[in-house]
């Protein structure tokens, strides 16, 4: 067992070294920098300069900024680093390491370069932030930081279940496949559900909408995070609905911390039981 | 050292390998010969623990542990028909890590840099060797574990002279110490000048099984 | 003009890729808005029947013989200490209190009943024992004559905490009413209640927990400024009365900030009115009011900002209206309302309308949401903003659609929904959206949280900050240090 921590930890740090010296993370983590700033830096001016709420229209903008950006970029990211050159796979997986132990430490190490490459961006904007609008929304901003580690973790786990086992002859589909569920996760699924919703009976309508929420990882991120950050009114009467339907605010978080960490874990079973039985 | 016990590999419609079974003795130094798709990659690869039998077994080792443990794989080096490394280490680097991997000490490196000859590019980058040196730093790799058995496949496609000196020195050296070596190869050469055992194959089957004599 | 015209073209062009996605669902989108059920926030009050009379000798306070003693006009200092009994006040007095004498009446009835004009009572503590009844009209201050002055007091265990009963001209100043906790609004008094009252100023009090702050009936010609009152059902509650004013008030965490009712002439300016966030609470309601002028007011974090209702010909200039679910909530029974130059900022929906139609204008407002262009740089954007978008069209059936509203994919639907609006969209619409927010500065600030958490909040950001940079300096040489250990 401690062979095989150290194996992981070995693997990990291999994987984050090569992450951070790649051209694609460090732009990435400038990128995502540069927009978080911006963000942050321009939240005051769209909140009117009224002062009112700075912080959590200024969070919530970065809210938008991390769904849009963080899956994606973990979802790239994990299918490149996990679709390797057939010689390097080969002479990697003929090591006597578990195969559940490489694809663990490559995980580890692009979660790691990836949440740091955000956390550079997170922790600029956050002192912008704190600097200009008082300091009310700490709870708000480690929700923020929150947010993008589990963003990561979950979208690296599905690049995980599209790409493991494979190798660089099937990148180009992986990487199909992981825009597409990008599209579906932070777009369509929200669409659909509620074009299905408005079809139904205004009870089942709701149950749809706040089901398909909690059930798709980047709403239940979304609807965690800007809680954290307005409080659990931030929907309105939405939030109340949903507070109603999960028999309360405890029970709500619990369902919503229970299905990010789902969406991290199943990929996670589908992706060694797979790598364990193909052929490479 | 490694012992085919009627060992076949399905690809879909394709029969790779039909029921080889085959014992390779410690000390053998073993080559694969045959045309492209008569099994001999298949093979290998399944003896390095890559492949799963679709019926069979691939078995290492005097205890005859099944060749995708992890137990089976630490008998074994394998080096791969054309490697490569991801961009952004140095040959040195990589050297480290598989070392790491096999817990062996900074010295065995050292050997291992010298006897590939390379040492002078050991601090560059590998996106910046030549293919040559590519494969060179893959058999440094594949050797650096002194494992009982090293597989290799198509060892000598795509080695450089240099390379090629360094494959002929190591091949000798193990058959002095009586470590086994199982490689395939196109270069009937290569076979005569290394092998003490030629194994034949087409269409999946052993045709043909010699001892060698130098 | 080119650069115009091109960047017209490429937003159509995105609406026509978003239009593509969300095609399906807009056609299943056409059921009408379901109109909100209507509020039962109105009441009225029957005029008080009798007036309490003097008590019993037994209940009566020990300084009461000193009033019934003194000459009209006379000064009367209390020392400090407990007075346990009614006060009954029939002359033109000044009552003084040194170091905050405490008066704990009797629990029969009101604890000071002042019957006299010219009446001053400053600087006294006051107990109700929770005694008397709502239809007594039983008060901590009880007032009967005109123009009372009511000074640094504070009440409270009272079922009103004053009360002003025909009593003209009266001041009420500095003083603290606290109603009674966990009671239910219907079964307490509000702070300061007002009946037939004309030319009252109530300034600078703080209310809380009582039923309404400031309950104003059949009263005109008065003035309520900066006050401040919280946890209470409505804030300040105007039932009937005309021409009045109140300005620089705060009210905070109520069914109502304010609910100006069957009332005219009003005026108000630089109010706050917060935190009213239980369901169907709204930060401003106008039912039945014509003729209000509403400026410089914060209307901010209220499940509903502003709500209107069979009112007419009011004006609404430069006011803050924020972090609503709703921002508006107008009934087609208003007329000839009109809002400009206000700001309508963070509003999950900028406005809710029952029935088909309004007459409503809005004029050079601001919207937070509104993504126009002001290419021409005039400060107004070029098209026109429309106060309803898709979700508007869902909410009404959907409790939880706005779960999804702050997705990319409800961005999508409501760029696809602008550039081709299949459904029938409320003709509701602001000619000259503003391209900036105005500068509102007569606008109350916004409360602001605690700086407590000031380090905390630095020291969060620096953390995470620091180990991104360290990670990514430190982690690119992983493999090289690793090489000098092996």
């Amino acid at each position: 067992m401690t062979r095989s921590r150290s194996m992981l930890w070995l693997i990990a740090r291999r994987e984050l070294a090569l992450s951070l010296r790649s051209r694609s993370i460090q732009m990435f983590a400038v990128l995502f920098a540069a927009l978080a700033l911006m963000v942050a830096a321009s939240g005051y001016v769209l909140s009117g300069g009224s002062g009112f709420q700075d912080f959590s229209r200024t969070a919530a903008s970065l809210v938008e900024l991390l769904l849009l950006l963080v899956p994606l970029t973990a979802l790239i990211f994990g299918v490149t680093v996990l679709t390797p050159d057939v010689g390097a796979a080969e002479l990697l997986y003929s090591q006597p390491v578990e195969r559940r132990t490489v694809l663990a430490g490559q995980l580890a190490g692009v979660f790691l370069a990836l949440t740091a490459a955000q956390a550079v961006g997170l922790g600029l904007a956050g002192l912008v932030l704190f600097a200009r609008t008082g300091f009310d929304g700490l709870s708000g901003y480690l929700g923020l930081a929150a947010g993008s580690v589990a963003l990561t973790a979950v979208f690296l786990a599905i690049a995980a279940a599209i790409a493991a086992g494979h190798n660089s002859a099937r990148r180009a589909r992986a990487l199909a496949s992981a825009v597409i569920i990008w599209l579906a996760a932070v777009v369509v699924i929200d669409i659909a559900a509620l074009g299905i919703a408005s079809a139904l009976p205004s009870g089942l309508a709701s149950k749809t909408i706040i089901v398909s929420t909690l059930a798709n990882p980047a709403g239940a991120v979304r609807t965690a995070v800007l809680m954290m950050i307005e409080g659990t009114a931030a929907f309105g009467s939405a939030s109340m609905a949903l507070v109603r339907f999960t028999g309360g605010v405890a029970s709500m978080s619990a369902w919503l911390v229970l299905s990010i960490l789902v969406w991290i874990v199943a990929p996670l079973v589908v992706a060694t039981s797979r790598l364990r039985k193909t052929d490479l | 050292m490694i012992t085919f016990a009627g060992f076949s590999k399905r690809f879909g419609e394709v029969d790779a390998v039909s029921s080889l079974s085959l014992t390779i003795n410690a000390g053998e130094i073993v080559a694969l010969i045959g045309p492209n798709g008569s099994g001999k990659t298949t093979s290998i690869k399944a003896a390095a623990g890559l492949i799963h039998p679709t019926s069979g077994a691939v078995l290492i080792g005097p205890d005859r542990l099944p060749a995708s443990g992890i137990a089976a794989r630490a008998w074994c080096s394998f080096l791969p028909q054309r490697v490569t490394f991801p961009a952004g280490m140095t040959g040195r680097e990589v050297l480290n890590f598989y070392g790491a991997l096999r817990d062996r000490p900074a010295a065995a490196i050292k050997d291992v840099l010298a006897f590939t000859g390379l040492n002078g590019s050991s601090r560059r980058d590998v996106r910046t060797y030549s293919g040559g040196m590519t494969q060179r730093l893959g058999l440094a790799v594949a050797i650096l574990p002194d494992a009982p058995v090293l597989l290799l496949d198509e060892p000598t496609a795509a080695l450089d002279p240099e390379g090629l000196k360094a494959f002929y020195e190591l091949i000798e050296a193990r058959r002095k110490n009586g470590q086994t070596v199982l490689f395939s190869s196109h270069h009937i050469a290569d076979v005569d000048r290394l092998a003490t055992r030629v194994i034949t194959m087409s269409n999946g089957r052993v045709v043909g099984d010699s001892p060698c004599d130098h | 003009m080119k650069v115009v015209e091109a960047v017209k073209l490429m937003r159509v062009n995105f609406t026509l890729l978003a239009f593509a996605i969300c095609t399906p669902t807009l056609i299943t989108l056409t059921l009408p808005q379901f109109a909100a059920a209507q509020d039962t926030t109105g009441h009225t009050e029957a005029p008080p029947s009798r007036l309490e009379r003097r008590g019993p000798a037994i209940d009566a306070s020990p300084l009461q013989a000193r009033i019934d003693a003194a000459q009209p006009g006379d000064r009367i200092d209390v020392a400090a200490g407990t007075y346990t009994g009614d006060l009954y006040i029939d002359r033109p007095l000044t009552l003084v209190g040194h170091g905050r004498p405490k008066l704990v009446g009797s629990g029969h009835r009101s604890v000071v009943m002042i019957r006299a004009d010219h009446v001053t009572f400053d600087g006294f503590d006051i107990d109700g024992q929770l005694g008397g009844s709502l239809s007594d009209d039983t008060a901590g201050i009880h007032v009967s004559g005109h123009a009372a002055v009511i000074v640094r007091c504070r009440i409270e265990r009272s079922l009103f905490g004053v009360y002003l009963y025909a009593a003209d001209d009266t001041v009420i100043d500095a003083t603290t009413i606290t109603g009674i906790l966990g009671k239910d609004p219907g079964e307490q008094g509000s702070g300061i209640h007002s009946w037939n009252t004309k030319r009252f100023r109530l300034t600078g009090n703080t209310i809380r927990y009582s039923r309404d702050g400031f309950y104003l009936q059949s009263s005109s010609d008065g003035f309520v400024l900066n006050n401040r009152v919280s946890d209470v059902r409505y804030g300040l509650h105007y039932m009937f009365s005309d021409r009045n004013a109140f300005e620089d008030n705060v009210f905070e965490r109520g069914a109502a900030g304010a609910a100006l009712m069957y009332s005219k002439d009003l005026t108000f300016r630089r109010n706050s009115f917060l935190h009213s966030r239980g369901f169907g609470s709204v930060g401003l309601l106008l039912r039945a009011c014509d003729n209000v002028l509403a400026e410089d007011n914060l209307i901010a974090d209220n499940a509903r900002g502003l709500f209107l209702e069979g009112s007419t010909l009011n004006v609404f200039r430069g006011n803050l209206i924020a972090e609503s679910d709703a921002a508006l909530v107008i009934y087609d029974s208003s007329l000839k309302n009109r809002f400009e130059g206000n700001a309508f900022i963070g509003n999950l929906t900028p406005l809710r309308l029952s029935g088909r139609r309004t007459d409503t204008v809005f004029d050079r407002n601001y919207w937070s949401d509104d993504t126009g262009l002001d290419l021409d740089g005039d400060g107004v954007r070029d098209d026109p903003y429309r106060l309803s978008n898709v979700f508007d069209h869902l909410r009404g059936n959907l409790s939880a659609a706005d779960l999804v509203s702050r997705g990319l994919g409800a961005r999508a639907l409501s760029a696809a929904e602008r550039g081709f609006p299949v459904l029938r969209p409320i003709p509701v619409l602001d000619a000259h959206p503003l391209a900036r927010p105005p500068v509102l500065s007569r606008v109350p600030a916004p409360p602001r949280a605690e700086r407590g958490g000031a380090g905390v909040g630095f020291l969060a950001a620096s953390a995470i900050g620091a180990f991104g940079m360290a990670t990514l300096t430190l982690g690119r040489r992983l493999g090289r240090r690793n090489a000098e250990a092996a």
